[in-house]
């Protein structure tokens, strides 16, 4: 089994905390130093292997297109560090942001106004010269609603966004955000100007460029001759798409496949098993967070009570171990941060599983043995109608009943999304990532399709935004914690990150970023 | 042949009135069961409900369905099927691509299916009740009873991972490597063609029993003419005539088997574009995927008239 966090140059527990208190928090607010260096050298060491060949990388899910500020499906993320780059970026070495296109930042006392000094003599994949222009038309395009990007809620905080100079860009917000450059990293800078080929013959800057593309069937890449950091890894690298997801592990067991995405939880132990395949989770500060949502102005739910007895009634414990072969961390605080993140507040009230209390808040809330709950499931997620029967069967034995629906997935996300839809008496299984922990607390201002609306855990999020301090932000993130554990807008069942199956004996490099992202420019084949 | 012109035409009207009307109830029908492509979005975390009014407003999903069909159906006749609401690549590329592999694979299964069914089928019949025919009997029940998915998954297991005589999955283009390209089709048009081949079997050996007991067999037998010329020139010409209907009739059995045999095999056919459009909503690749499969059912059926009404002189007799 490969751990995906620990480099060769084995970074101890606490020089990790340190650095992830950092990052969980933001940036420091002076300048970043220039370490590009330092960094790209950790982490050629750690992706020990050597260059050149050819990997297959399968997943049961497809590749529809290739605009990067068009994700519709999570899985198309892993394009990002192939075919593109941010301002920022995470490395395999930890959970330090480093500096990618841009070489240094800064940012005014207010954390309003932030400068990013670019990297000289980045060129796109067609040879052209990367500049601030490219830079400011890539972030306007981001936050334009038109574009549709599915971060753009996060990012809308940008106002305006100046050319200072060829290589210097500066970024006016409308309120203080201190993990602006940990968003920045999400947002990836194209070639405008050929936009309108976006899906034949992407021009980015990344270490890769497409040979060929067929949608949801396969892409092609090659190396990017022109890529501003190490050449890329591999001569050929193909990302397939393998429809069936016992199929896929099949053929990797065949050595069809090199790397498979996403394999089935339910082989994940028995691949892990083998020799020759390991199968890599995030098992530090795994930022994905799998909840049960309750709609919180329907009844029953929009008694507090009522929510708390649902928190209080899923077996976290049992859910992890049944259907996540025990690779996720129980939510035992009922909040979407792990609780071995530096920034999660080890006082929270335990929402451990227990039935008497979820009996008692139930009776208190005004359910009982004459009203009918209804998990809404989809069969698209194969663990979500599990779990919805071992909390039926718990439910059960203190007389509540748990009807559980399994629904097409068009039928499934009709029902609850966007947020401000009506769905009374319902629970419903659902996950979000893509950010790091603690801010993929901000999913619940506003955005939750459960309908959260809190002013008090909105405005500590924002305290924590406008504090120059990590330890500042810190604290408020834990306040934040405080209320969503005595508020309990959803059941939080654990956190987890998707399992990346590889074939140990010719392939490595495959690692999860702390926004729970798998990243593929690392992968080589082994020496 | 003034018949034949009027049978042509009445049949080639009705095809386009069925056509017609066949595309109202898909278009129609994708946009009455829950959930649509702006919804899909939204599965992403941090998409608003002002977004999603943005992206109906994008796609014209805020217009009534009428003006919604009317615009896209315009498009068709134009040779415009949209393009993909998630690619944004036209439906005509994205069918283009893919359909050469349907036809490769549906060709080669119905090829396969009646290599294996005609021998069969002739064997049985010429000594019922053996043993031969009662083995060939069971074979093709158990042949109609096993799923697809699962006797792929079999084929798979033995001729790929255990023995690696093909591959897993995928799909290498006959002009790129013929050789390649047969190994890649091998696996799926096998586990397609033992469904269809059984059905064929089944059919075709009832239909050549009903035949051999006919008195123009009889007939035959009693000039002095040779079993096997019976057989071959009297009995199967006959027995095949309704088999040749029936192909027709379990044209939406071999598409439907497809699609299951195109996401099993990793096969970058239609069925497996209609597939992913399903979940997705993507309407327009959805309805180019739908009136694609009506053309080649309609078409399907036209074409075995034809040779029905071309090699039954009976058929033609009836209609001067």
């Amino acid at each position: 089994m490969v751990e995906s966090q620990r480099g060769p140059d084995g970074i101890s527990r606490r020089e990790l905390l340190r650095r992830s208190a950092l990052i969980g928090a933001g940036v420091p607010l002076a300048s970043v130093v220039a370490a590009a260096e330092r960094g790209d050298a950790a982490t050629r060491r750690a992706a020990q292997g050597r260059r050149g060949g050819a990997l297959t990388v399968a997943s049961a899910q497809g590749i529809p297109q290739l605009d990067p500020m068009k994700v519709v499906f999570i899985y198309e993320t892993v394009m990002w560090g192939l075919l593109w780059n941010g301002l920022t970026r995470f490395t395999q070495q930890g959970a330090r942001l480093r500096p990618a296109l841009a070489q240094s930042w800064t940012a005014s006392r207010d954390l309003k106004t932030w400068t990013f000094r670019l990297r000289e003599g980045v060129r796109f994949s067609n040879g052209k010269p990367l500049t601030a222009r490219d830079v400011k038309r890539s972030i306007e395009r981001i936050v334009d609603p038109k574009t549709g990007f599915f971060l753009r809620s996060l990012v809308a905080v940008i106002r305006t966004v100046r050319v200072v100079d060829r290589h210097t860009v500066q970024l006016r917000l409308s309120s203080p955000s201190a993990s602006l450059p940990v968003l920045l990293s999400k947002v990836q800078i194209m070639d405008l100007d050929a936009l309108d080929q976006v899906n034949r013959r992407p021009i980015g800057t990344g270490p890769y460029v497409v040979r060929e593309f067929v949608p949801d069937d396969h892409i092609v890449l090659v190396p990017n001759e022109r890529y501003w950091g190490p050449k890329a890894p591999l001569d050929r690298l193909e990302i397939v798409r393998a429809k069936d997801p016992a199929a896929a592990v099949t053929s990797l067991q065949a050595g069809d496949f090199d790397v498979v995405y996403e394999v089935p939880w339910q082989d994940v132990q028995r691949l892990d098993r083998r020799a020759d395949i390991a199968v890599i989770t995030r098992r530090r500060q795994p930022p994905t967070a799998l909840h049960i949502m309750m709609d919180v102005t329907s009844p029953p739910f929009d008694d507090p009570r009522a929510r708390q007895a649902v928190a209080y009634a899923v077996n976290r414990k049992a859910i992890t171990d049944a259907l996540y072969a025990g690779r996720g961390l129980p939510a035992h605080g009922n909040v979407p941060v792990p609780s071995d993140s530096p920034s999660y507040e080890r006082r929270l009230p335990s929402y451990r599983f227990d039935l008497t209390k979820a009996k008692r808040l139930f009776d208190q809330a005004g359910i009982g043995e004459r009203d009918t709950l209804t998990y809404w499931s989809t069969n698209a997620i194969a663990e979500f109608t599990p779990m919805g029967e071992i909390l039926q069967s718990d439910l059960a034995k203190i007389g509540i009943r748990l009807q559980v629906r399994n629904q097409e997935v068009g039928a499934w996300v009709a029902r609850f999304a966007p947020a401000g839809k009506k769905w009374p008496g319902l629970l419903i299984p659902n996950f979000y990532t893509g950010l790091n922990p603690p801010l993929l607390l901000r999913f619940w201002t506003g955005f939750c399709e459960c309908n959260y609306d809190s002013t008090s855990f909105e405005g500590l999020l924002n305290r924590a935004e406008a504090s120059r301090s990590a330890r500042g932000r810190d604290q408020l993130y834990k306040q934040a914690q405080r209320v969503f554990n005595r508020q309990a807008p959803v059941a939080v069942v654990q956190l987890f990150s998707v399992p990346v199956a590889i074939r140990s004996r010719k392939a490595r490099g495959v690692w999860h970023d702390p926004g729970g992202n798998v990243q593929f420019h690392d992968l080589r084949l082994v020496s | 042949m003034r018949a034949t012109l009027r049978y042509v035409a009445r049949r080639v009207g009705t095809s386009a009135a069925m056509l017609l009307l066949t595309s109202i109830m898909i278009f129609v029908t994708l946009r009455v069961i829950p959930g649509d492509p702006a919804e899909i979005r939204a599965t992403q975390a941090g998409v608003t409900a002002e977004q999603l009014v943005e992206f109906r407003k994008d796609l014209g999903l805020d217009e009534p369905i009428p003006v919604q069909y009317l615009i896209w159906i315009g498009g068709v006749f134009r040779g415009d099927f949209g393009s993909s609401y998630f690619s944004g690549f036209s439906t005509t590329e994205l069918i283009e691509r893919r359909l050469g592999p349907t036809i490769e694979l549906t060709l080669a299964a119905v090829l396969l299916g009646l290599l294996g069914a005609v021998p069969a089928a002739v064997a049985s019949v010429v000594r019922p009740r053996s043993f031969i025919d009662r083995a060939l009997s069971v074979l093709a029940a158990a042949g109609v009873a096993v799923p697809s998915f699962w006797l792929g998954i079999l084929l798979i297991a033995l001729f790929s991972v255990r023995l690696g005589w093909f591959p897993t999955r995928g799909y290498v283009s006959f002009f790129q490597d013929p050789l390649e390209n047969l190994r890649h089709v091998a696996l799926p048009s096998v586990t397609l063609a033992v469904l269809l081949g059984s059905m064929f079997f089944r059919f075709l050996r009832a239909s050549l029993l009903e035949t051999i007991h006919a008195e123009f067999i009889r007939t035959a037998q009693g000039k002095g003419l040779q079993w096997r010329q019976v057989v071959f020139r009297h009995a199967l010409p006959n027995g095949f005539l309704p088999t040749l209907t029936f192909v027709g009739l379990i044209a939406g059995t071999i598409l439907g088997g497809v699609v299951v045999v195109e996401f099993l095999f990793g096969w970058p056919g239609l069925g497996a574009l209609a597939v992913d459009s399903v979940s997705k909503r993507d309407y327009p690749v959805l309805q180019a995927v739908g009136l694609i499969a009506a053309i080649a059912f309609l078409l399907t059926t036209f074409v075995v008239d034809l040779a029905t009404f071309a090699l039954d002189p009976r058929l033609r007799g009836r209609r001067s």
